[in-house]
């Protein structure tokens, strides 16, 4: 054989199946080692005979036609990776979405600031992946055998509808409408298909556990300071700021599209810290990455304020007129000095000691305007109604004396591992630079959130770091798109929709400030919406699943409460509905009225709630009569259900964006191709199953029920109310709505209606909006300027919706006085699930939204393909797991298994792992099962201003896990390994 | 080109086409990666190519090993062979169960799990080593390295071919010629950045193509213009207007990976900026924590010089000072990356 031959006779014959089976193997190396012979020497080619004539480029029309389409459209995706919506080209070819690109249209604020393109990551780059992937639902889907067993047979659209209708109206009977349960539908399913489903439950008088709370998505310390949580920035305002925060976030994973602000801000000359207990990817951005341990954010941020104060870096002025640090607190009680104490006035009238006229004056309660010196420091004796002296100092000066007491750096450097001279340096930046936070999610998840967001707000608010360009933190700056209208109006905008909704709201404020005129519109905007919340069938998630999921044996366990709390949460409940802090509306059904159906949009409970292994599945399920899922995709939870519809997915529907703040721009999503098999949009769904609830409601002779507002409802006109009579029929009819609304409230520019949303494919919102929205974001919308929160609070000296009136920092409510964080404190993670070596830290995959993308095989390909769990390579070889060892972890509860990954990256103490889809674990078995998500008591409290729930903020989250101690073990090894780490790691 | 064409004019071109790709702003997304994979190598047999791809530094890399693969020039300016990648390097193709999972009856039995394309369970796939990094807490580190065919002004994988089938374009971008390629793989082994890839269907060898057909109608590639953190840049590098030219030719900031390799490659890589390391007792120094001895194996000696202006620029934007070199990696216009290639893909 000749070298020739050894070369090229092989090739010809290696097929596919031949390389996949060889790869790897050395066999499909042979005989290219030798070939240095046969390379040859520049200029003296050898080609083959047919090489006469040679033209170089006719062949690369091969490529050239993979770059061809028959039709672009406007796309996007309603994921809530929140800067949510990003503009995307959608091409197709013969009837399928090839792929995606995007559009790139979005202009900088101005030409000082990076503009906004190209906007969009690896999950919209690659979304068309999904709609034909192997978990995708093409047909109406019912069980076969037992629940959960994993058998399907087709059926047609008309028994689907017909089983779910059915099953809807045998609820009714039995125990009434409330006992039809829309469980927490999310925005994944499209902003047109959660309008559809918050419009069914209203209409149905069923009831919807609130899905921000539900998932903690809800940032406690944000509303216990200002009484609100919607706020935020464009993602540009980063450059504006000389300092970037970003704590309890990680970026780099979950907002590639205005990841690129930070790292541009850093060129620019800003500075950024990462406050996070690993090294994750967003450090790569950073000057400085503080490794705070888990869960000790507050102890950090309580030494950085007492450093601020004691060096005298605060700011007085903004602390006087911006928060609560000048109102005079009694010594005796510890609560605030009130009208009533002085035998006068408002529960609510609070005191300044004004250093001017040198004596106590009313703290104003319509304006944080004052004609005087409010004093920070000192104490004066009061006398009361009573004829008896009390003394009374401002919380600033219980504050300075708590930090220096309780968070000098030296001792919070203890708790949170961070070295005094650094705390201090750090400080001092805070104090001298414009400072721009960033706050992710994972700190609503932290069952101390609320403390350490409080103290991170307090840092920002001695040193005037809110209210102004570059500064502020970021939470839900959601523009009031028409989604919020037209989920409750009754008929559409052409016919005085709109006004059906704004005149009660009218009434009530007239009615509300004849009562009170202090009272800020905000505060109106608030009250209506906690009105609307109890009509719209909102209920709160905590009730609902300690009676209902099982929760109450997870949440009682006493060796997992919160070491200072003398009650069981359980107790703190039932305490809470006695003390009024609760009402029926959102504390039902009661434990006697166990839910009937339960129907889930785009919800997967199995990896959304914690511990729904052994709650939703053990305990929910089985109490179910109908289990329904409304979805494009065989989700874990999909898979327990009797019923499985179809739903139509992004490309195959018009839809449009839910616009977050961090980007300022709406999105169209047109419908490209035709749904796969008979899968239909969700608005369509909803129509046909009303439809069906008519028919069968007549021909059970049901006549009418009785709505979440107390009213009679006809089930004979469900589908004409639904559809305001034939005006919303589908997709596009809503989203045309929507446009008009938001054209008419001045949210979209003037003039700028759906048809001009088909040609631009976007639009840059003009506001924020006139209700609720709006008012909590309290800055009018400059389109040539990056957008920041509270500007009308603080240029404008407008109160803050709180119960001092002021962004507030001591909470005076009995509960919290009983726990110790009247003022912000720390406190260390509840032993939730037991004491282990490890801190879990955890949070969103890279390269999926949720679970959207996570079993899909192109995206899986992206990496291991399955989960991991990173574990510190030195402390993993101490216990002998090596990399893609797989491993137990488990706690007091329970155990998962999954793969580790040892990475430098990840501290001693700690072990990550990202949500995963639980089919992708042993027996369906997610690190989820281990987490219990205790929600922190003391935030039922109620009757207090802010501490009052409205629908997606106020009380607390059944969603607590970061932080939570766990151990692992290589699963088959020894458990020598377990204890040598314990008496390692004290804990 | 009519006659049989030398090597040396294969290997020419009128200008040369070049991508800047800035590590500090790179998240390691795999934005271009999924942009690369959509448009070209979903065809049967492409399945375990990445074109465009991204791997965590220090790592294995992909594929993987590939810096200790050889190939390259040997010392008389030949090219020599390396060891060729295979399926697994090359990040596998792997297959998942979702039948046996979703809909064969097995309620909880059955866990969705990966497989190779060779059928076995895998221990190695694309990005296996994503953020696994090296050092000691408190202090590790790592970066991303996005990577693509270098179209090398000195492409041995050119020289190497035997069917002449490798040629350089007249605007440098580096294409193998699918009717002239016979799969004999000498370019595989000869591409000392493995980026090269055997199509066990077509039984040819393919590699990025740099998107010309995109290139040709004004449209920066897909890895380029889909990049989300806004990395890259792309023009001919002796467009004196262009991002890439005043990168790597005025301010010398953009340097190509392993300059050694002598294959003059025309992508180039801004250092990255690291976190401020901590010292003994938990102090911050005033360094970076990314080894520069780790930068230098990849960049060479010339990454100090380039890292420092970098620094001095940024500190000039700290103090309030105009910087046309952070203006430039900011790149406020972001179609300002794209020197003329900034026409929409429609």
């Amino acid at each position: 054989m000749t070298t020739s031959d050894r070369t090229c006779a092989p090739r010809a014959t290696l097929g596919r199946r031949d390389f996949l089976k060889a790869s790897g193997a050395l066999g499909l190396s042979l005989g290219l080692l030798q070939l240095r012979a046969l390379v040859p020497k520049p200029g003296l080619a050898q080609p083959g005979s047919t090489d006469a004539a040679v033209s170089y480029g006719a062949w690369e029309d091969i490529y050239r036609d993979e770059w061809k389409w028959d039709a672009v459209h406007w796309g996007s995706h309603t994921n809530q990776c929140a800067p949510g919506g990003c503009s995307f080209r959608v091409y197709s070819r013969d009837g399928m979405v090839w792929r995606e690109e995007q559009a790139a249209r979005s202009a900088a604020s101005n030409p000082a600031y990076p503009d906004f393109n190209p906007q969009g990551c690896q999950k919209g780059c690659g979304f068309h992946q999904v709609l034909a992937s192997p978990e995708r639902v093409r047909f109406p889907l019912k069980r076969v055998g037992e629940r959960g067993g994993g058998k399907w047979k087709r059926v047609s659209w008309d028994e689907a509808l017909g089983d779910v209708a059915d099953a809807i109206l045998d609820a009714h009977e039995s125990q009434g409408p409330k006992s039809f349960v829309f469980d927490a539908p999310h925005i994944h399913a499209g902003t047109v298909a959660l309008d559809g489903a918050m419009r069914v439950t209203r209409l149905l008088g069923a009831i919807m556990p609130d899905m921000n709370v539900a998932i903690g998505d809800d940032m406690k310390g944000l509303r216990q300071t200002f009484g609100k949580m919607h706020m935020g920035y464009t993602a540009d305002n980063f450059f504006d700021a000389e300092l970037v925060i970003l704590t309890n976030a990680n970026p780099s994973y979950t907002w590639p599209a205005i990841y690129h602000f930070i790292t541009e801000a850093r060129y620019n000359g800003s500075e950024i810290a990462l406050l996070a207990p690993d090294y994750n990817p967003t450090a790569l951005a950073a000057d400085f990455h503080l490794p705070l341990r888990t869960g000790t954010d507050a102890a950090f941020w309580l030494s950085v304020c007492q450093v601020i104060v004691e060096e005298g870096l605060h700011q007085p002025d903004f602390v006087r007129e911006q928060t609560d640090l000048a109102i005079l607190v009694r010594k005796d009680t510890g609560r605030y000095l009130r009208a009533p104490d002085l035998g006068r006035g408002r529960e609510d009238q609070l005191y300044f000691f004004d250093e001017g006229s040198d004596r106590v004056v009313e703290a104003p309660r319509g304006t944080l305007e004052f004609d005087g010196v409010q004093a920070l420091a000192g104490s004066h004796v009061v006398e009361l109604a009573d004829g008896s002296e009390v003394e009374v100092t401002p919380g600033f000066e219980l504050l300075r004396s708590k930090l220096d007491r309780e968070h000098r750096p030296e001792q919070a450097s203890e708790v949170c591992g961070i070295h005094p001279d650094v705390i201090r340096d750090f400080a001092r930046k805070v104090a001298t630079k414009r400072t721009c936070s960033f706050i992710g999610f994972t700190s609503a998840k932290q069952y101390h959130g609320d403390l350490m967001e409080r103290s991170l707000l307090l840092a920002m608010g001695l040193t005037g770091n809110w209210g102004k360009p570059g500064t502020g933190f970021n939470c839900f700056l959601i523009p009031e798109t028409g989604f919020q209208a037209v989920s409750a109006m009754n008929s559409p905008l052409e016919r005085w929709g709109l006004w059906g909704l704004i005149a009660p709201v009218m009434a009530k404020s007239l009615w509300m400030k004849m009562k009170d005129p202090s009272l800020s519109d905000e505060m109106v905007s608030i009250a209506f919406q906690q009105k609307a919340t109890r009509e719209m069938g909102s209920v709160f998630p905590a009730f609902y699943m300690y009676n209902h999921a099982g929760y109450d044996e997870l949440w009682d366990r006493s060796e997992w409460q919160d070491p200072s709390l003398d009650r069981s949460f359980g107790q703190y409940l039932k305490d809470s509905v006695e003390r009024g802090y609760w009402d029926e509306a959102l504390t039902g059904p009661g434990p006697d009225e166990p839910p009937q159906v339960l129907m889930l949009m785009a919800h997967n409970p199995l990896r959304r709630e914690r511990s729904a292994h052994q709650t939703y599945v053990e305990k929910l399920f089985p109490k179910l009569k109908m289990l329904v899922a409304i979805d494009p995709r065989l989700s874990s939870s999909a898979m327990y259900c009797d019923i499985v519809l179809p739903a139509a997915w992004y490309y195959e529907k018009t839809d449009m964006t839910l616009t977050f703040g961090m980007n300022p721009y709406t999105c169209l999503i047109e419908q490209a191709v035709e749904p796969q098999g008979e899968a239909t949009p969700e608005w369509e769904i909803f129509a046909a199953l009303l439809k069906k609830i008519e028919e069968r409601a007549g021909a059970r002779g049901m006549k009418s029920f009785e709505d979440n507002a107390g009213d009679r409802q006809q089930y004979a006109d469900l589908h004409e109310r639904f559809t305001m009579n034939g005006h919303l029929s589908n997709h596009e009819d809503v989203v045309r709505e929507f446009a008009a609304v938001a054209e008419h409230t001045g949210v979209f520019p003037k003039g700028f209606d759906y048809e001009r949303l088909k040609q631009e494919g976007q639009v840059r919102v003009a506001s924020i909006g006139p209700g609720y929205a709006g008012h909590a974001a309290a800055n009018e919308v400059d389109p040539n300027a990056p957008f920041y929160s509270l500007r009308w609070h603080v240029d404008d000296k407008l109160i803050y919706p709180t119960y001092a009136r002021r962004a507030q920092f001591y909470i005076d409510h009995e509960w919290f006085m009983e726990a110790g964080e009247a003022l912000p404190t720390h406190k260390e993670t509840p032993p939730i699930g037991g004491i282990h070596p490890f801190r879990l830290i955890s949070g969103h995959i890279r390269a999926s939204i949720h679970c959207l993308q996570a079993s899909n095989p192109h995206f899986l390909r992206l990496h291991r393909g399955q989960p991991v769990l990173f574990v510190n390579d030195r402390v993993a070889a101490e216990r002998g797991i090596e990399d893609g060892d797989m491993v137990r972890m488990f706690n007091d509860l329970d155990e998962a298994e999954m793969m580790v990954s040892t990475s430098a990256a990840v501290g001693h103490d700690q072990v990550v792992i990202y949500m995963w889809e639980p089919y992708q674990y042993k027996n369906w078995k997610s690190h989820d099962a281990l987490l219990v998500g205790l929600p922190k008591a003391i935030q039922l409290a109620g009757n207090y201003g802010q501490l009052d729930y409205q629908m997606t903020s106020g009380g607390p989250s059944p969603s607590t896990d970061r932080g939570l101690r766990v151990d692992i073990a290589k699963v088959g090894g020894t458990a020598a390994g377990q204890h040598a780490a314990q008496d390692r790691r004290p804990v | 080109m009519s006659a049989v064409p030398s090597k040396q004019e294969l290997k020419s071109s009128k200008r040369q086409l070049a991508t800047v790709i800035d590590l500090s702003k790179c998240m390691g997304c795999q934005t271009c990666t999924v942009a690369c994979k959509n448009l070209w190598t979903q065809r049967e047999g492409t399945e375990h190519m990445r074109w465009a791809n991204v791997s965590t530094c220090p790592g294995k890399g992909y594929p993987k090993d590939w810096e200790q693969k050889g190939g390259g020039f040997d010392g008389e300016g030949r090219p020599q062979p390396g060891r060729l990648t295979n399926l697994v390097d090359c990040g596998d193709n792997f297959q998942f169960n979702h039948g046996e999972v979703l809909g064969a009856g097995n309620a909880q039995g059955k866990k969705l799990e990966p497989r190779s394309a060779r059928g076995e369970v895998p221990t190695w796939g694309y990005n296996w080593d994503e953020d696994q990094g090296k050092g000691d807490w408190p202090n590790p580190y790592f970066f991303y390295m996005p990577r693509k065919c270098n179209h090398c002004s000195n492409a041995p994988c050119i020289d190497a071919c035997s069917r002449n089938a490798i040629v350089k374009r007249d605007d440098g971008i580096v294409v193998i010629e699918q009717d002239r390629c016979e799969g004999h793989r000498h370019c595989v082994e000869a591409c000392p950045y493995s980026m090269i890839y055997f199509n066990p269907k077509s039984q040819k060898s393919e590699k990025c193509i740099d998107c010309f057909p995109r290139v040709e109608k004004g449209v920066a590639p897909a890895c380029n213009r889909q990049c989300v953190g806004r990395t890259r840049a792309y023009g001919y590098l002796d467009d004196p207007e262009s991002q890439v030219h005043k990168l790597v030719k005025q301010w010398k900031v953009a340097l190509p990976l392993h300059p050694e390799f002598g294959t003059e490659p025309n992508v180039y890589y801004v250092p990255p900026m690291s976190p401020l390391a901590y010292d003994t007792e938990g102090r911050l120094t005033g360094a970076g924590r990314l080894p520069i001895e780790v930068l230098e194996g990849y960049f060479g000696p010339a990454v100090r010089g380039a890292l420092d202006t970098i620094i001095a620029e940024r500190n000039r934007r700290k103090r309030g000072e105009p910087s046309e070199l952070m203006d430039l990696l900011i790149s406020r216009r972001w179609l300002d990356r794209f020197a003329e290639f900034t026409a929409e893909p429609i």
